[in-house]
């Protein structure tokens, strides 16, 4: 099954993933974690992948970058510049990791405290670029102003203990910039934040996918956000890709279940809803998956063809949906169960499978 | 970085103080009046008594004995000591010299070798190497310094004779003496010594395990340069914590070391001027020790502010 | 099908908890229940012979027979003499009895007056907490059986001496456990939700945080009375500590020693009985410490 070209990639594809499946080694047993997905990130695109814990999203990010845990195995292909990632010899796939950048939600954790940020702008310029000390100092300055950090010369010399923790994630992605990537994967990376500076961090990375056409994957579980600032979304359910429609269709036409109540659940201000509306049950992972689709047994709309197969992706408008009923739409499937609005059908969700949580 | 160097250099200076007050209460709390005390247990006769009010100024208010006693002190004049009839300095002078080199070569044991089995073991976790080291750290952190030492003499100083069993050697050259002190020492440093070793596995294997180690690791860089670089060094800071912390341990174990071996320091001299009652003599090589100890530890702080930035910066440790 | 790179192996865990176990790291993250059991069973025994002491001893401890010193093992003599020929077996079954009692005055004393000073220190926080906290820095600012001796020296030889001289340096460091102890339990939520409701700052105390610090409490004794005895033999092997005739395994230990070039054996048997009395106590208190603590963690 080949990705959804329909969906509309700008230009040439930097990053694609084919039938990529991951498993984590648990006890003395291979559970998957991920589960054949198929995804595209072109230059210059941001794409969002979305999912709760345990979706998967972060492994697929892992595998891309080469840091699963011990004793993990990927299948399938990572492909950059037409070379599989997963099938090259280590020192090969060491040698192609400066193209891929990663960036994670907590900078704290992730910047070695006991090192100027100097010492760790300028590691990866001297190990991968071959930079002398002074050059890589100045490199280093530069991509400072550029992520947005003013008085670079005095911030260079500082611990990171002396910085705020939006200034500390710019200056992670200023690492990861500094080596070139031709790929960014962005882990939570706003998740920690404030608002404000989150969206700070956000037009940083809108800016710097436009000016070096970086084509940047933004994981994240907040589906709001990465409809706001994501050419195309996936949308990924234990382990496999549900949904992958462009940034503005994924709000205003969700085809699959889960991602419609993803959106339902968010709270309105406007609205008057009695009760917040959740998706019943808890999300599972690839490993805990029943037969037929992973998303049956919390489906409103389930039939029994759903409990025998897993459902094909199924192209719809700008994008593609992995549900028999894709082609419905939402209008047509309030119909079937006789609700009116899209708060409603949520609603539904909630009163027809009447457990109280 | 210098502020924090002047704040612990400050706070060495009065606790090395204090410590002098409660060395000095000690002996006036003592059973008896300091006189007797001082003169080994005994009423001293008029003559000497005389000498002991003079010496110590034991007419004047206490602040004042005080103030006489540590002007003395600085010195360099710690009294006489009964047993040997001269001056304590005189009987400190010659020993002091094997009890430094024992300790230090003992001090380089635990931290050479600590370190170094504590590393291999954190890197290459789980391997045979791991488990022997582990199992021997286990063991040996639970046995003291003393029974260690005797037992280590009896099998090779005795049965195998592999290092002199006694005596420090002090007539031969600088080798001669190291080898009458290896046994000695390593009885001293081993259990110190296993100590080290798991808790620098425990930081190695932290550091491996955390995130920032991860981040380098995506980044690219070898393998060897993570461990190295990037995990070694965040490692040392609770290397060092517990290498200071066994310092003092280190110090007060060579006393007894010496005393089971036999050796001519200033340990076997403390415990002699106990049994002999040569009260002066053993305040002498309190006040050196701990002031030796002291040191040792402000050292060990400074290193604290080398290794990491956040101590400097926050001007001290909490 | 390519194997994630094993060079990743060592570097590696999975963020979410899949943490997997790898052969023979259960021995390494936790003591094997046998081990506890067998160090439990050798602890009751010894107390159990120093209690009966006087009724199992084959021999009068103190009775020599100067024709006989340094000899090995033998069926007569099943740990054979000591220098002035008095049965080394009766002698270690009789200073079990000082060199528990030693210890145990020890940790009592050291108790009764550490634990609520680091409690006051740690809950009427300002003056109290700085007086208490330089108070113990300073007894700190000596090594340990360095000060110990001095005191000893001023008050002269004997085995309450040491144990006063051992006591004093013990009482900080209690302190210091309850202190930290309760320092990081003040943090906790639970301990500002108490506060919220009302509840005074002795009866969040007694109520609600000593239940939650005995656990380390008791560890960290056990492992003291381990350290309290080892220290109180060290003075003994100094010979200041109990004087004869009194026995504790420290002077027998000193005692062989000074003879280790006639007979090696006599060193090993109060060595052992030092050792069997201190590695048990070391892997009870750390087993005091794990024992379903990762259950508690996951409630």
């Amino acid at each position: 099954m080949t990705g959804p070209e329909a969906a509309g990639a700008a230009g040439d594809v930097t990053l694609a993933l084919r039938r990529v499946s991951t498993s984590l080694r648990v006890g003395s047993e291979l559970r998957p974690v991920v589960v054949d997905v198929d995804l595209d990130v072109g230059a210059g695109e941001i794409v969002g992948l979305v999912g709760e814990s345990g979706s998967g999203k972060s492994m697929t990010a892992r595998t891309i970058a080469d840091a699963l845990p011990p004793g993990a195995r990927a299948s399938g292909e990572v492909l950059m510049g037409g070379e599989n990632l997963l099938a090259m010899s280590r020192r090969r796939r060491r040698a192609m990791q400066p193209s891929i950048g990663m960036i994670f939600q907590d900078p704290r954790a992730f910047i070695d405290p006991l090192w100027r940020v100097e010492d760790h702008l300028t590691e990866g310029l001297r190990v991968h670029k071959g930079m002398s000390r002074a050059d890589a100092r100045a490199r280093a300055i530069e991509l400072l102003d550029t992520v947005g950090i003013d008085q670079p010369e005095r911030r260079i010399h500082q611990y990171p203990g002396e910085m705020s923790g939006g200034m500390l994630q710019r200056v992670m992605i200023a690492g990861a910039l500094s080596v070139e990537p031709t790929v960014l994967l962005a882990d939570e990376a706003t998740t920690a934040l404030d608002v404000t500076t989150q969206a700070g961090i956000v037009r940083l990375l809108d800016r710097l996918r436009r000016e070096r056409g970086l084509a940047v994957l933004f994981i994240t579980h907040d589906l709001a956000l990465a409809h706001a600032i994501c050419d195309r979304v996936y949308v990924m359910y234990a382990g496999r890709i549900v949904e992958v429609r462009s940034g503005r269709r994924i709000f205003d036409d969700p085809r699959h279940p889960y991602t419609m109540g993803l959106l339902a659940a968010r709270p309105k201000v406007d609205s008057s809803s009695r009760r917040l509306p959740v998706i019943q049950g808890t999300p599972i992972s690839a490993m805990d998956s029943p037969a037929g689709c992973p998303f049956h047994p919390r489906c409103p709309y389930v039939l029994p063809e759903c409990r025998e197969r897993i459902p094909p992706l199924v192209a719809v408008p700008e994008g593609a949906a992995r549900c028999v009923r894709a082609t419905e739409g939402s209008a047509r499937l309030s119909a079937s169960t006789q609700v009116s609005s899209e708060a409603d059908v949520a609603l539904a969700v909630t009163e027809e499978n009447t457990e109280c949580s | 970085m210098l502020r924090y160097v002047g704040i612990r250099l400050a706070t060495t200076v009065g606790v090395l103080l204090a410590s002098t007050v409660i060395v000095f209460f000690l002996l006036h709390v003592g059973p008896g009046n300091p006189a007797t005390l001082l003169n080994g247990g005994h009423a001293p006769n008029a003559a000497t008594l005389k000498y002991f009010n003079a010496r110590y100024g034991l007419n004047h208010s206490l602040p004042d004995q005080y103030l006489i006693w540590l002007g003395h002190l600085l010195h360099g004049d710690f009294g006489e000591s009964i047993a040997a009839h001269s001056s304590v300095s005189s009987v400190l002078a010659p020993r002091i010299g094997l009890t430094l080199l024992l300790t230090a070569y003992a001090v380089l044991l635990m931290v050479i070798f600590g370190v170094a089995i504590g590393v291999l073991s954190g890197v290459v976790r789980n391997g045979p190497f791991d488990l022997a080291a582990t199992l021997g750290s286990l063991t040996f952190t639970a046995i003291p310094t003393y029974v260690t030492g005797v037992v280590l003499a009896v099998l090779f100083g005795v049965d195998l004779a592999w290092f002199p069993a006694e005596g420090g050697g002090d007539t031969g050259s600088l080798f001669t003496r190291l080898d009458h002190l290896t046994l000695p020492a390593v009885a001293l440093a081993l259990s110190s010594l296993a100590l080290v070793s798991r808790i620098t596995r425990s930081a190695v294997i932290g550091e491996l395990e955390s995130d920032h180690v991860f981040g380098a690791r995506v980044r690219g860089f070898s393998r060897r340069r993570v461990v190295i670089k990037h995990a070694l060094r965040g490692s040392m800071i609770p290397v060092v914590t517990i290498i200071g912390a066994q310092i003092g341990y280190l110090l007060s174990g060579a006393i007894v070391i010496e005393y089971a071996f036999g050796l001519n320091g200033l340990g076997t001299l403390l415990v002699e001027s106990v049994q002999g009652k040569d009260y002066a003599v053993v305040q002498a090589i309190a006040l050196l020790v701990t002031t030796e100890f002291l040191c040792i530890s402000l050292i060990v702080d400074l290193l604290y502010g080398v290794i990491d930035p956040r101590v400097r910066l926050a001007g001290g440790r909490a | 099908m390519t194997a994630a790179d094993p060079g990743l192996d060592l570097l590696l865990e999975p963020a979410e908890d899949l943490r997997h176990k790898r052969y023979g790291s259960r021995l390494l993250s936790g003591l094997p229940k046998v081990v506890v059991a067998v160090s439990v069973v050798l602890l009751v025994v010894i107390v159990t012979c120093a209690i009966f002491a006087p009724l199992i001893v084959p021999y009068n401890p103190n009775t020599p027979d100067l024709l006989n010193p340094y000899t090995g093992p033998s069926a007569a003599h099943l740990f054979g003499q000591d220098s002035a020929g008095r049965d080394i077996l009766s002698r270690i079954l009789y200073g079990a009895r000082l060199s528990l009692l030693g210890p145990t005055f020890v940790i009592l004393i050291a108790f009764v007056i550490g634990v609520p000073l680091g409690f006051a220190a740690a809950y009427a926080g300002g003056w109290a907490d700085i007086a208490i906290s330089r108070a113990f820095d300073l007894i700190f600012a000596f090594p340990a059986l360095l000060l110990a001796i001095v005191i000893v020296a001023t008050f002269g030889t004997s085995f309450y001496s040491a144990v006063f001289a051992i006591t004093v340096t013990y009482i900080p460091l209690m302190g210091r456990v309850v202190r930290s102890a309760c320092l990081v339990e003040r943090q906790k939520p639970y301990v500002e939700a108490c506060r919220l409701q009302g509840y005074g700052s002795w009866r969040i105390l007694v109520l609600h945080v000593a239940p939650n610090i005995g656990r380390i409490l008791v560890s960290q004794t056990t492992l003291y009375f381990a350290y309290a005895l080892l220290d109180l033999a060290a003075l003994s092997f100094l010979g200041l500590g109990a004087q004869p005739p009194q026995i504790d395994w420290g002077s027998m230990l000193e005692n062989a020693n000074q003879g280790v070039f006639q007979s090696a054996t006599g060193v090993i048997f109060p060595a052992l009985a030092i050792i069997l009395l201190v590695v048990p106590l070391n892997f009870v208190a750390d087993w005091i410490l794990e024992y379903n603590r990762g259950r508690e963690e996951r409630r």
